[in-house]
C-alpha cells in the first residue's frame, strides 16, 4: 500500500485561533493523539516517544541501548539514515494510531510563501482535543521559535550540486567521503541545519531534536527535497554513479537498525534511494519547484558541471555515471598556522599559500589569472559551550582588503557532545574574480569568521569560546 | 536521464590543461601499505622468527590494511614534500603502539599463563570479543572508526597532527580489535591470524553493519577451534 505524505499546510487549520477551537484534520489529529500516547510510555519501551527521540540522540552520558544516538550527521549516510528513521517512526505511529494509511506530513518552508515560514499553528496552540477531551497540546514546545527566516531556507547551492557524494574536501548533495564533514552544497547544511538552528530550543541540538514533534515534519521535508533533487536533470544519485571512494564500497552492505531487541527493524542503504520501493512505500503530493527556483538551480548546475568538465579533460554527459572524478585533482595549497577562536566580535586568520605546492599543481600563473577553483575549509570546528546558531565566513585578499562573504555555517551538531571536530567546506570559486580585483595575486588570504548578527539571540556566555576552528585551508585545482 | 547542456561557459582556466579521467582508488601511501602487508604475510607464513619479530610482522600484515584510509587522507591533506614524512609518522605511531602493547601483554602472559593453558587465553580473548560485540559502546566506536582529526599540511604541525591521528586511531583500534590481537599473543597460528584478520577487515569495511553476523560467525568458529585444540589436542598449536 503506497501512502502519500502531504504538505502540512494543506491539512492545517491555518491560524492559531482555528487550531485552538476547530477539529483538526485527521492526519494531524492522529499524530497528536499518538504523540500523546507515546509520551506516556516508559522510555524503555521501543514504541515510546523518548525511545524514538533517543534513537536520534540524547543528552548526558552514554547509555546502553545500542540503537540509541545512532543519527548520522556530517556524513554521506545522513540522508539514507534519516529516511529509514522516519519510515520506522511512521510505522510506529501507524501501529499505535491503528491507521494503516497514515503518513507523516511535511513542513514545506521553501515554497516562497512567507506564511509557510511559520511553524504550523497546530504546533503552537496550548490545548487540543484528544479522544474528545481537551488536553495540553503534545505538539507544542515552549522554547522553540515560531518561524524560520526566509533567507536561511532559500534553496540554491545544494540542489544545484549534481553529485550525491564528492571527495574530501568537496561536498556533494549528500555529503563527502570523509566524516565528519559538511559543506555549502549539502542538503544537510542548508536548509536542514539552518532550520534546526533557527528554531532553537530542543530542535537546536541533535541530542534533543527528536523530542520536538516538529522535528519529524522538518525531516519529512528534507526527505522530500532529496526526491526533488533526484528528479532534476543530471542528478547523479547514489544508484546513478553519484558515489565515490569507500562510500561506494560500503553502500551496498550498509544498513540501519532501529527499535529494541525484541522488535528490530533493519533498513538497507540501497533500499533507501527510492521512497516507492518495497519497505518504504510512500510518495509525496508535490515534488515541484517554482519556475524561478528551477531556472536558477539549473543555471548554477550548468556552471558547476562545466567547471568539472574543464578539470576532468573535457565535456562529459551528466548521465555518464562511470565518468572521471574531477575531485581528485584538487590539492591543498594553503593552510593557516593558527586556528580561530570566535567570540562575539569574530576572529581572523591569515592563510598563506605554499609556493611549491602551487607550482606543483601547475598554477604558477595564479598571480596573473583568476584561479579555476578555490575551496576554503574550516577544519576541526568545535565548541566548548553553546555557540551561536549561525556564523558568517568571509574571505579577503589581504588584511585591509574588503571582506567577501563565502557563506554561513550552522552550529547544529557542533558542540561538546560531538566526539570528533567537524570540517566545513565552502566553494569560493565564484569569489575568485573579486579577490583578484581586490588585489590578490597569489599571496595570503584572510579568513574572517563572526556570529551572524541577524540571527544572534543573546551573547555567548563569558568565558566560553563560542566556536573554535583548529585550522583553515585553501584548496585549488588546475 | 536527460543530459544537461551547460548554459553558461565556465571561466577560462589559468592555463590549457587536460587531465586524464581519474579512476585510482588509493594514493602512494595506500599502495605502500598494501605492499608492506603482503610482504609481511608471506614472511609470517613462511619464515619462523623470534616472537617479537613475528608480532611486528603480524601487526604489519593485519593492521596496515585497516589504515589505508587514514594514510590516504593524510597523504592528500599534506603538501607534496610532507606527504611521505607525515604518513611514515602516522604509521610508525600506530605500529609502535601495537608493538609496545604486544610486548607488555606478552610479558604478563608468559608470567601468569602456563604454556599448556595457552588455548585458554586465546579462547577467552575470542569469547570476550563475542561478548561485547553488540554493545552500545562498541557500536559507537565502530561508527567513529573512520573519523579523521585535522591533519596540518606542512612542517612540525604536520608531524604532530599525524602522531595525534595515529594515537587516536590506535585507541579506537585497540578497543575494537584489541581482543582479537591479544588472542594471538601466545603464538601466531595461521588459521587464527587469517580468520581474525578477515573478521576485523570485514567489520571495518562494513562499519554500519554492527549487527553483521559474518565476523561473529568467523570469530565463533575460531573460538571453537581454539577450545577443541585445547581440549582434544592439549593445545599443541598453542
Amino acid at each position: 500500500m503506497t501512502r502519500t505524505r502531504v504538505n502540512v499546510w494543506t491539512v492545517s487549520k491555518g491560524s492559531e485561533e482555528a487550531a485552538a477551537w476547530e477539529p483538526w484534520h485527521p492526519v494531524l489529529a492522529t499524530y497528536a493523539q499518538v504523540v500523546w500516547d507515546m509520551q506516556r510510555l516508559a522510555e524503555s519501551n521501543p514504541d515510546s516517544w523518548l525511545w524514538a527521540a533517543n534513537t536520534h540522540g540524547y543528552p548526558g552520558p552514554q547509555r546502553n541501548e545500542a540503537t540509541w544516538y545512532t543519527c548520522k550527521h556530517k556524513s554521506p549516510w545522513f540522508l539514507p539514515w534519516h529516511r529509514a528513521f522516519l519510515a520506522w517512526f511512521e510505522a510506529t505511529v501507524r501501529k499505535l494510531g491503528e491507521d494503516d494509511g497514515w503518513a507523516l506530513p511535511y513542513w514545506d518552508y521553501t515554497d516562497g510563501d512567507p506564511n509557510h515560514l511559520l511553524v504550523p499553528p497546530e504546533f503552537l496552540v496550548e490545548k487540543c482535543t484528544i479522544r474528545g477531551q481537551q488536553k495540553d497540546n503534545p505538539l507544542r514546545v515552549i522554547d522553540r521559535q515560531r518561524e524560520v527566516p526566509a533567507d536561511i531556507v532559500a534553496l540554491g547551492d545544494e540542489l544545484a550540486e549534481y553529485r550525491f557524494v564528492r571527495r574530501h574536501k568537496r561536498c556533494g548533495f549528500g555529503g563527502s567521503d570523509v566524516e565528519p564533514q559538511d559543506g555549502d552544497t549539502t542538503l544537510e547544511m542548508q536548509p536542514h541545519n539552518f532550520v534546526h538552528g533557527a528554531l532553537g530550543g530542543l530542535m537546536g541540538h541533535p541530542e534533543t531534536a527528536g523530542r520536538d514533534p516538529i522535528f519529524w515534519l522538518h525531516h519529512a521535508n528534507i526527505d522530500r527535497l532529496w526526491s526533488v533533487w533526484r528528479g532534476l536533470d543530471g542528478s547523479l544519485d547514489a544508484d546513478r554513479g553519484g558515489l565515490v571512494g569507500e562510500v561506494a564500497d560500503q553502500w551496498e552492505s550498509a544498513h540501519f537498525t532501529f527499535g529494541g531487541d525484541g522488535d528490530v527493524s533493519v533498513f538497507r542503504a540501497p533500499d533507501m534511494i527510492d521512497p516507492s520501493s518495497p519497505g518504504l512505500d510512500y510518495n509525496y503530493d508535490n515534488l515541484l519547484l517554482t519556475r524561478d527556483q528551477h531556472e536558477q538551480i539549473m543555471l548554477k548546475r550548468g556552471v558547476i558541471k562545466a567547471r568539472d568538465d574543464s578539470a576532468g579533460g573535457g565535456p562529459m554527459a551528466l548521465d555518464d555515471a562511470g565518468g572521471g572524478d574531477p575531485d581528485l585533482l584538487w590539492q591543498v595549497t594553503g593552510a593557516s598556522e593558527q586556528g580561530l577562536v570566535v567570540h562575539d566580535d569574530g576572529d581572523s586568520v591569515e592563510v598563506p599559500l605554499d609556493s611549491d605546492q602551487v607550482a606543483a599543481l601547475g598554477l604558477v600563473e595564479v598571480a596573473a589569472q583568476v584561479p579555476a577553483g578555490l575551496i576554503v575549509s574550516l577544519e576541526g570546528v568545535t565548541a566548548d559551550g553553546r555557540p551561536h546558531a549561525f556564523y558568517l565566513v568571509e574571505l579577503a585578499a589581504g588584511t585591509d582588503a574588503p571582506r567577501r562573504r563565502v557563506g554561513r555555517i550552522s552550529t547544529f551538531g557542533i558542540g561538546p557532545a560531538q566526539q570528533t571536530p567537524a570540517s566545513i567546506t565552502f566553494d569560493a570559486t565564484d569569489l575568485a574574480p573579486q579577490l583578484v580585483d581586490d588585489g590578490w595575486s597569489g599571496g595570503p588570504l584572510v579568513v574572517h569568521v563572526r556570529p551572524d548578527l541577524d540571527q544572534v539571540r543573546g551573547a555567548v556566555a563569558p568565558g566560553e569560546a563560542g566556536l573554535q576552528i583548529e585550522q583553515v585551508t585553501v584548496s585549488q585545482r588546475p | 536521464m536527460t543530459t544537461l547542456h551547460a548554459p553558461a561557459a565556465p571561466r577560462a582556466p589559468a592555463r590549457t590543461w587536460r587531465a586524464p579521467r581519474v579512476v585510482r582508488k588509493h594514493t602512494g601511501a595506500g599502495a605502500a601499505l598494501m605492499g608492506g602487508s603482503a610482504v609481511a604475510w608471506v614472511l609470517l607464513l613462511t619464515v619462523p622468527s623470534p616472537w617479537a619479530v613475528m608480532w611486528l610482522l603480524m601487526v604489519v600484515a593485519m593492521m596496515w590494511p585497516l589504515w589505508l584510509r587514514p594514510a590516504d587522507r593524510t597523504w592528500r591533506a599534506t603538501f607534496r614534500r610532507w606527504r611521505v614524512p607525515a604518513v611514515v609518522v602516522l604509521m610508525a605511531t600506530t605500529t609502535g603502539l601495537w608493538m609496545t602493547t604486544g610486548i607488555a601483554v606478552h610479558l604478563v602472559y608468559s608470567t601468569v599463563v602456563p604454556q599448556s593453558r595457552a588455548w585458554l587465553w586465546t579462547t577467552a580473548c575470542l569469547a570476550l570479543v563475542l561478548a561485547i560485540n553488540r554493545t552500545s559502546r562498541r557500536r559507537v566506536l565502530l561508527a567513529n572508526c573512520q573519523r579523521m582529526s585535522v591533519i596540518a599540511p606542512r612542517g612540525r604541525r604536520a608531524l604532530r597532527t599525524a602522531v595525534r591521528q595515529g594515537w587516536r586511531g590506535w585507541c579506537r583500534c585497540a578497543l575494537l580489535c584489541g581482543p582479537v590481537m591479544l588472542a594471538m599473543v601466545p603464538a601466531h597460528d595461521p588459521v587464527l591470524m587469517v580468520g581474525g584478520s578477515f573478521a576485523v577487515w570485514w567489520e571495518q569495511n562494513h562499519p554500519r553493519s554492527w549487527r553483521d553476523p559474518i565476523p561473529v560467525w568467523v570469530l565463533s568458529v575460531l573460538a571453537v577451534l581454539s577450545a577443541l585444540d585445547g581440549v582434544l589436542m592439549g593445545g599443541m598449536h598453542g
